[in-house]
C-alpha cells in the first residue's frame, strides 16, 4: 500500500477510533471507580496501569480512551444533525429561490451572528450540564456553514439542463430535489463534513475545558485537558497525553478532508 | 526552388499521462498564406494537436517529434520562448470562449492589451481594436468595446475572439472550431474574413468537423482519425475523389445530411 | 416526407404576441431587462411539424423556455389546446407540461450524471419515491428499443455513453410519457457528422409513427427542410417570415431568409460553397 499522508491520517483515525472502542471494553479498569491505593502513579508496564493513574487512582489509559469515545461521539452526532438540517435547508432555499430563499438565508445570517459561547452558557444555566445538550448546541450552530455551501451548489445545479428536463417531465419539486439535486451534492457535502468534524471536536474540547461540557465522572478530551492543565507542574503527562490525542484527531480529519477535496476537485 | 513552409511538423506524437497515445507520428506542412483544414470526429485528437503546438497540451502529457515554426522548434521549447510566440506570431482561437476571455474586464481592454504589449499607445490601440471588431462584422463596435464578455451572445463572443486573435497580425492562426456555435449568416462572414486574412498573407490551421466549412475555405486538408493522419492533400481533389476509406465515410455522411433535405 | 395533416382548431401549442425579456445584471446592482423576443406568433397543430430557424443567440432558446413556461413572458400568452398557461395552478401546469417534451442540444448535460439509464428513462413516470417495478422496466426497454438501444444500456451512466447514445436515451426519456409534441433544441449539432443523419432519421420515423407534433429549433437548414413541413424564421427576436418550408426555401420573401439560404454550405464543389463565401 502506498504510504501517503492521507492514508496515514486514515490509519491514525482508524487506530484512535478502534482504541476508543476496544480498550475500555477489554481493560480490567473502568473510568470512574477511584482507587485510593494507587493514586497518581506513573506508567507501569507490569502493574496493569499502562499509562498510570490520575489523582483519584483511575486508570489513565481507560479514561483517555473514554475521553476519545465521548469526543468522537459528540462529533459524529452533532455533525449528523448538522448535515441533515444543513442539506435540507440549503437545498430548499437554493431550489425554491425568491422569497423563500431570502427568508431562509436571513435566518441563517441571524443565527450566525449569535455569539456561540454565551449561547451555550445560557443553555447550561437553563438546562444544566448535559451531554445531549452539547450535541444540540453544537449541532444547532454547525449546520449553518453546510446550509450555505449546499445552497450555493444547488444554485449551480439548478442551471444545469438535466434539471430543466426533470421540470419539463412534470416531476414535483420534492422529487427533483431528492432525486436530481441531492445525489449530485454528495461530493461537496462530504468535503464540507470533513471540515466540520474537526471544528466540532475542537469546539467540544473547548466547552468541556471551560467546564460546560461532559459532567464528571464522564470525561472527554476537553475535560482531561482541564484536569491536566491543573496538575501540569507535577505531572505533565496528564496534559500531554490528551493534548496529543486531540491534535492527532483534528490533524487526521483535516488531512483527510484536504485529500477528499483534492480528489473531488480533480 | 522550394519555398520554406511556415510550419513543418514531422513525426509529432502526443501521449497522455497514462501512456495512451493521442497523436501518432503526424507529418504535415503549412505554407505561407494557406488555409489548412484539419478534419476529424470527436476523439480524433484535433484540438489537442493545436494545443500541443503552443505547449498547451493536457497536464502530464508528453510531446515528441518536431514542429518547426520558421527557425524555432516548438516541441520542447522553453516556456519563455513559447510565451513570446503566443499571441504575437502564433495566435489561437479556442473553441471554449471561457478560455479566451477574462470575465472581469471589458472587451475593449482585453483587445487593447494585445497591442499595448507591443508598445502601441492606448488611443491607437483602441482605434485598431474598434476596426478589428468592425472587420468581423460586429455591429456597433464602439459599444461592444465597452461591454463585458458575458453581455455578448455566443456568436458575438466568437467573432470578437477572432478579432482578438488577428489583432496582432500573427503569421499563423490556429483556430479550433471557430464557426461551430454560429448561425449560417455569421459563419459565412467569419469564413469570408478568413479568406481576407489569407489574402493578406496569414496562414490558418482550421480544425473542424464540418466538411462544408472545409469545402468553403480550405486550400489543403488533413483528415485525422484516432490521432493518425489517414489522408491529406488538396481540398478540392480530396472532396471530389477521396482516396481514404474514412474520408469517404465522412464525405458520405455530409452528403447524406444535405441530401436528406432533398428527399422531402 | 413529413405527414401533412389537416389542421383542426385549436392548435396544440400556440404563442400569441409573445414578448420575453431577460434580466441583464450590471455592476453595482443595477439591472436592466433586455427584450429578447418581440411579438412572436406561432402555432403548431397536432401532428404538424414546425422549424424555427435563424440566428444563434438568446432568441431561440428563450422561445423554447417561454413555450414550456419555464420562463414567464413579459407580455403575450402561451396556450396549450387553447388553454392559457398563465392561469393554471402549479399542478395543472405540470400535468399540461407532460404533453410536450423536450430534447436538448447537449445530450450529456441533459442527463443526470448520478443516475443509470434505467432510472433516467423512467424518471418522468416516477413522481414519487420507490423502486422501479418490472412493469416500468419493461416500458423502459420498450422505449430504448424504439431508439435503437438494447438492454445492456440499462445499467450505464451518462459518463459511459457517447454523444449519439446519450441523445437517444434523452429521446427515449422524452417519449416515455407518450407526449403529443416534441420540442427539439438543436438535437444534432453537438453530435459527430456520422451520427447526425441517424438521429434525424430516427426523429422523422418517430414523428411519423406516433403522429407527434414537432417543433425543431435549429440553424441547420438541411435538418429543417428534412423534418418540418413549415418553417418560421426568427431574427433579433422577431418573426421575419413563416410558411411552408419548401415554398419558403424556393421563394423567400424576406432579405434575411435569402441571406440564410445563401449561407448554407455544401461539400460539393461548384455547389453553394463557392458561391456563398466570396
Amino acid at each position: 500500500m502506498k504510504v501517503s499522508l492521507p492514508r496515514l491520517s486514515l490509519l491514525l483515525l482508524a487506530g484512535i477510533a478502534l482504541g476508543a472502542l476496544i480498550v475500555p471494553w477489554i481493560s480490567p479498569f473502568d473510568y470512574y471507580t477511584p482507587d485510593w491505593d494507587h493514586t497518581s502513579q506513573g506508567p507501569q508496564w507490569q502493574g496493569g496501569h499502562l499509562l498510570g493513574t490520575d489523582e483519584l487512582g483511575r486508570d489513565l489509559l481507560v479514561r483517555l480512551m473514554w475521553g476519545c469515545r465521548i469526543s468522537l461521539l459528540v462529533a459524529l452526532a452533532a455533525s449528523f444533525i448538522s448535515l441533515v438540517i444543513g442539506v435540507l435547508w440549503g437545498v430548499v432555499a437554493g431550489y425554491r429561490g425568491g422569497r423563500v430563499d431570502a427568508v431562509m438565508m436571513r435566518v441563517v445570517d441571524v443565527l450566525y451572528s449569535v455569539p456561540f459561547t454565551p449561547f451555550v452558557v445560557v443553555l447550561t444555566v437553563l438546562f444544566g450540564r448535559d451531554l445531549v445538550l452539547l450535541f444540540i448546541a453544537i449541532g444547532a450552530v454547525s449546520w449553518l456553514d453546510i446550509a450555505r455551501v449546499v445552497r450555493a451548489q444547488t444554485l449551480g445545479l439548478k442551471a444545469r439542463e438535466f434539471i430543466t428536463a426533470a421540470e419539463v417531465a412534470g416531476l414535483p419539486a420534492v422529487t427533483i430535489m431528492r432525486r436530481h439535486i441531492v445525489p449530485n451534492l454528495i461530493g461537496v457535502t462530504l468535503v464540507c463534513l470533513t471540515l466540520t468534524i474537526p471544528a466540532i471536536i475542537t469546539t467540544e474540547a473547548f466547552l468541556s475545558y471551560i467546564g460546560l461540557g461532559a459532567q464528571s465522572p464522564l470525561t472527554s478530551l476537553g475535560v482531561m485537558l482541564a484536569d491536566g492543565a491543573a496538575q501540569m507542574r507535577a505531572r505533565p503527562l496528564l496534559l500531554v497525553l490528551p493534548a496529543t490525542l486531540l491534535i492527532a484527531l483534528v490533524y487526521a480529519c483535516n488531512r483527510l478532508g484536504d485529500a477528499l477535496r483534492d480528489r473531488h476537485a480533480g | 526552388m522550394r519555398v520554406e513552409p511556415l510550419l513543418a511538423v514531422k513525426d509529432l506524437s502526443l501521449r497522455r499521462a497514462d501512456g495512451a497515445p493521442v497523436l501518432r507520428d503526424l507529418r504535415f506542412e503549412v505554407g505561407r498564406g494557406e488555409i489548412l483544414g484539419v478534419v476529424g470526429q470527436s476523439g480524433s485528437g484535433k484540438s489537442q494537436l493545436l494545443l500541443s503546438l503552443l505547449g498547451l497540451a493536457m497536464r502530464g502529457a508528453t510531446l515528441s517529434g518536431s514542429a518547426k515554426f520558421g527557425a524555432q522548434e516548438l516541441v520542447g521549447a522553453s516556456e519563455g520562448a513559447l510565451r513570446r510566440l503566443r499571441g504575437t506570431q502564433i495566435a489561437m482561437l479556442f473553441q471554449d470562449p471561457l478560455l479566451s476571455w477574462n470575465p472581469y474586464l471589458r472587451i475593449g481592454i482585453q483587445l487593447a492589451e494585445v497591442l499595448r504589449m507591443r508598445g502601441i499607445d492606448a488611443a491607437a490601440a483602441r482605434t485598431r481594436a474598434c476596426r478589428a471588431l468592425a472587420d468581423v462584422d460586429l455591429a456597433e463596435p464602439e459599444r461592444v468595446l465597452r461591454q463585458y464578455p458575458h453581455e455578448l451572445s455566443g456568436g458575438m463572443r466568437q467573432r470578437a475572439m477572432l478579432a482578438m486573435a488577428t489583432l496582432s497580425t500573427p503569421a499563423l492562426l490556429l483556430a479550433d472550431e471557430p464557426t461551430t456555435a454560429l448561425d449560417p449568416t455569421t459563419q459565412r462572414r467569419v469564413l469570408q474574413r478568413m479568406r481576407v486574412l489569407r489574402e493578406q498573407g496569414m496562414s490558418i490551421v482550421l480544425v473542424t468537423h464540418d466538411l462544408g466549412v472545409v469545402a468553403a475555405v480550405a486550400d489543403r486538408v488533413l483528415v485525422l482519425e484516432h490521432g493518425v493522419i489517414v489522408e491529406q492533400g488538396e481540398a478540392a481533389r480530396l472532396l471530389r475523389a477521396p482516396a481514404g476509406e474514412y474520408t469517404r465515410t465522412l464525405l458520405n455522411a455530409a452528403r447524406e445530411l444535405e441530401g436528406l433535405s432533398c428527399l422531402s | 416526407m413529413p405527414v401533412m395533416t389537416p389542421a383542426p382548431a385549436p392548435p396544440l401549442l400556440e404563442a400569441r404576441d409573445l414578448n420575453v425579456s431577460v434580466h441583464v445584471a450590471h455592476r453595482w446592482g443595477t439591472a436592466t431587462q433586455r427584450v429578447v423576443l418581440h411579438g412572436v406568433n406561432l402555432c403548431v397543430h397536432r401532428g404538424q411539424t414546425l422549424a424555427v430557424v435563424g440566428e444563434s443567440g438568446a432568441g431561440k432558446s428563450t422561445l423554447v423556455r417561454a413555450l414550456l413556461r419555464l420562463q414567464r413572458p413579459a407580455a403575450g400568452q402561451v396556450l396549450i389546446d387553447g388553454q392559457d398557461l398563465a392561469i393554471l395552478s402549479p399542478s395543472e401546469l405540470r400535468a399540461q407540461r407532460r404533453r410536450i417534451q423536450i430534447v436538448f442540444q447537449d445530450p450529456i448535460a441533459s442527463l443526470n450524471p448520478a443516475l443509470t439509464v434505467l432510472e433516467l428513462v423512467t424518471d418522468p413516470l416516477r413522481p414519487g419515491a420507490g423502486a422501479i417495478g418490472t412493469a416500468l422496466k419493461e416500458k423502459a426497454l420498450e422505449q430504448l428499443q424504439t431508439v435503437g438501444l438494447g438492454a445492456e444500456y440499462l445499467g450505464r451512466r451518462a459518463a459511459e455513453l457517447s454523444g449519439g447514445q446519450a441523445q437517444r436515451v434523452a429521446i427515449a426519456r422524452a417519449l416515455i410519457t407518450g407526449p403529443e409534441m416534441l420540442i427539439c433544441d438543436e438535437p444534432v449539432s453537438a453530435l459527430d457528422l456520422a451520427l447526425r443523419s441517424q438521429v434525424l432519421r430516427l426523429l422523422a420515423e418517430l414523428q411519423r409513427q406516433r403522429s407527434l407534433a414537432l417543433l425543431l429549433v435549429t440553424h441547420d437548414l438541411h435538418a429543417a427542410r428534412f423534418l418540418c413541413e413549415r418553417t418560421l424564421v426568427l431574427r433579433r427576436g422577431a418573426v421575419v417570415e413563416q410558411g411552408v418550408t419548401t415554398q419558403l426555401f424556393a421563394r423567400p420573401a424576406a432579405d434575411y431568409t435569402r441571406e440564410l439560404l445563401a449561407s448554407m454550405l455544401s461539400v460539393d464543389p461548384g455547389g453553394r460553397a463557392s458561391r456563398s463565401v466570396s
